[in-house]
């Protein structure tokens, strides 16, 4: 589903952000990026969703080189992905269900289809009681459940997220993990960056360790 | 794009509209003013086009006889009009009849002419063209034959106040396209400034949506549409005052300025007109947009 050969990216000279990456995560597997702040996990994601091209190397994913992707064409990519960001970038003037329905209006499916798939999406991450509120009005931990279920309403093939458990406490980054789990095992591939190993340790999936942008470690979380 | 897609996009540009009503209040006032600007001069030259026009129905040469002049000059002289293969038809007329006609046309000066003691207009002989749009080169050798004959004062074609009328009407024109153009350019870079603040104010929604896959079109879209609609609407405004101008114009000032009244008139816009300023503004709104949006996306 998502294959990196030889990728090296750099932002400035002389420093590379990444270093000869290869990986590759199987459809339907949930894998892990590990690693320090600045070990280049969050470059990985945007090389994923072409937010950067990389500097040399080839990235396929779903078998598209993503660089022979025309920018105007780059949408299209996206469509099939989910990402949840680090600061959730919820729309503060909007409410839960705007905010949720967001990639189903880019798609331009009619209101009827958007109303029922919004509910099923929060009513996956349990929010479906808070449709109607701001984001403002929500805990830290439910709006990143509204970034989960923006990013899973339209039934990606692929999910990528940036730290979901960062600044959460224990309870409610394992209630986080055991929604991702129950996203991946209805075949969701999964590709989740974070620096915190009890989360990696905790759930079971494939952990690419990265530091200072060069992997060092390949292995199974427990 | 769809139709239900054409109506999001509409529906996002109003609300952009709504969400920044004093930045776009300035705006929509430049626009206004600018397009005002143009409108009012048009509808100037409106006035002197139709002006231009009724003179231009009524194309004569005109033999004004000198005081001293007697019946039968005048009788000789209306003859060798009347022989003239150019002449449709002439008409006399004695200085009672001119002075009639003028206290007519100008009936605040009716008591000018009564401080004068005696009606100073002179007999004249008019005579209508054939042909009204004959070359005054034709009309020219009359004339000069006409003005040797004893008795004859003066010989007018009066072609030339109907062409002076209208150069007033394209001076019109030019002077609204140069004014209203500057006044339209700078309106285009206050809409650009707005909507490029709004794009600014809005990056953080711009970004979302382009992570979950929203195309450029779709992005950029209500911003057009912003731009169109703020530009068409005061497009529309102005074409509205521009109307009203017109009647408001002839009911308060028009009698104040006498004779003048008829030149310095305003005629109401036709719909073409009123089409063209809303259109204009449109066109506008849209660059001044795409002007932004282009600033934006490319830094």
């Amino acid at each position: 589903m998502i294959e990196f050969s030889h990728v090296w990216k750099q932002y400035q000279k002389p420093a590379w952000a990444l270093s000869d990456i290869s990986f590759s995560v199987e459809a339907g597997e949930m894998c892990f990026i590990t690693g320090p702040s600045g070990s280049g996990k969050s470059t990985v994601l945007r090389l994923l969703t072409r937010e950067c091209l990389p500097s040399e190397g080839r990235i396929l994913v779903n078998k598209t080189d993503i660089r022979r992707i025309p920018a105007a064409k780059v949408y299209l990519l996206r469509r099939s992905m989910g990402v949840v960001v680090q600061d959730f970038r919820l729309l503060p003037d909007r409410r839960v269900f705007e905010n949720v329905a967001l990639p189903l209006r880019v798609l331009g499916l009619p209101a009827k289809d958007i109303k029922r798939k919004v509910f099923l999406a929060l009513r996956m991450v349990g929010l479906h009681a808070r449709i109607w509120n701001t984001p403002a009005e929500l805990s830290y931990g439910e709006q990143k459940r509204v970034a989960i279920a923006r990013a899973v309403v339209n039934n990606p093939r692929i999910i990528l997220a940036d730290e979901p458990t960062g600044n959460l406490d224990p309870d409610l980054a394992g209630e986080i993990m055991s929604l991702f789990r129950e996203i991946n095992r209805q075949g969701t591939t999964m590709l989740i960056c974070t620096h915190d190993r009890e989360i990696v340790r905790k759930y079971a999936g494939r952990v690419l360790a990265l530091r200072e942008g060069r992997m060092r470690d390949r292995g199974l979380g427990s | 794009m769809n139709r239900r897609g054409m109506a999001s996009v509409v529906k996002d540009a109003i609300g952009h509209l709504r969400r920044a009503k004093t930045r776009h209040a300035v705006s929509f006032a430049v626009l206004v003013l600018s397009f005002l600007m143009a409108g009012l001069f048009l509808s100037l030259s409106n006035n002197l086009r139709a002006r231009a026009k009724a003179l231009s129905k009524d194309v004569a040469v005109v033999v004004y006889f000198s005081p001293s002049a007697s019946a039968e000059e005048q009788r000789l002289v209306a003859d060798r009009v009347r022989r003239s293969p150019l002449v449709a038809s002439i008409r006399s007329i004695t200085p009672e009849d001119a002075n009639d006609a003028f206290l007519k046309e100008f009936p605040d000066l009716k008591d000018v002419v009564a401080n004068l003691g005696r009606n100073p207009l002179p007999a004249s002989v008019e005579a209508t063209l054939r042909n009204p749009a004959a070359p005054e080169t034709s009309v020219a050798g009359l004339m000069n034959e006409l003005r040797g004959i004893p008795g004859v004062e003066d010989v007018q074609f009066n072609r030339h106040w109907s062409d002076r009328i209208r150069a007033l009407g394209r001076l019109s024109d030019a002077i609204g396209f140069l004014f209203g153009g500057l006044l339209i350019l700078i309106s285009i870079t206050v809409v650009s400034g707005a909507i490029r603040l709004n794009i600014l104010n809005r990056r953080p929604e711009i970004d979302i949506l382009h992570l979950v896959g929203a195309s450029d079109g779709y992005v950029r879209g209500p911003f057009l549409v912003e731009g169109l609609l703020l530009g068409a609407a005061g497009g529309g405004a102005a074409a509205g005052l521009v109307s009203l101008t017109a009647r408001l114009f002839t009911i308060y000032l028009g009698s104040s300025l006498g004779a003048f009244q008829d030149l310095l008139g305003f005629e109401t816009l036709s719909i073409l007109q009123a089409i063209g300023l809303i259109a204009g503004g449109g066109l506008a709104g849209l660059l001044g947009s795409m002007a932004a949006l282009g600033r934006v996306f490319r830094s």
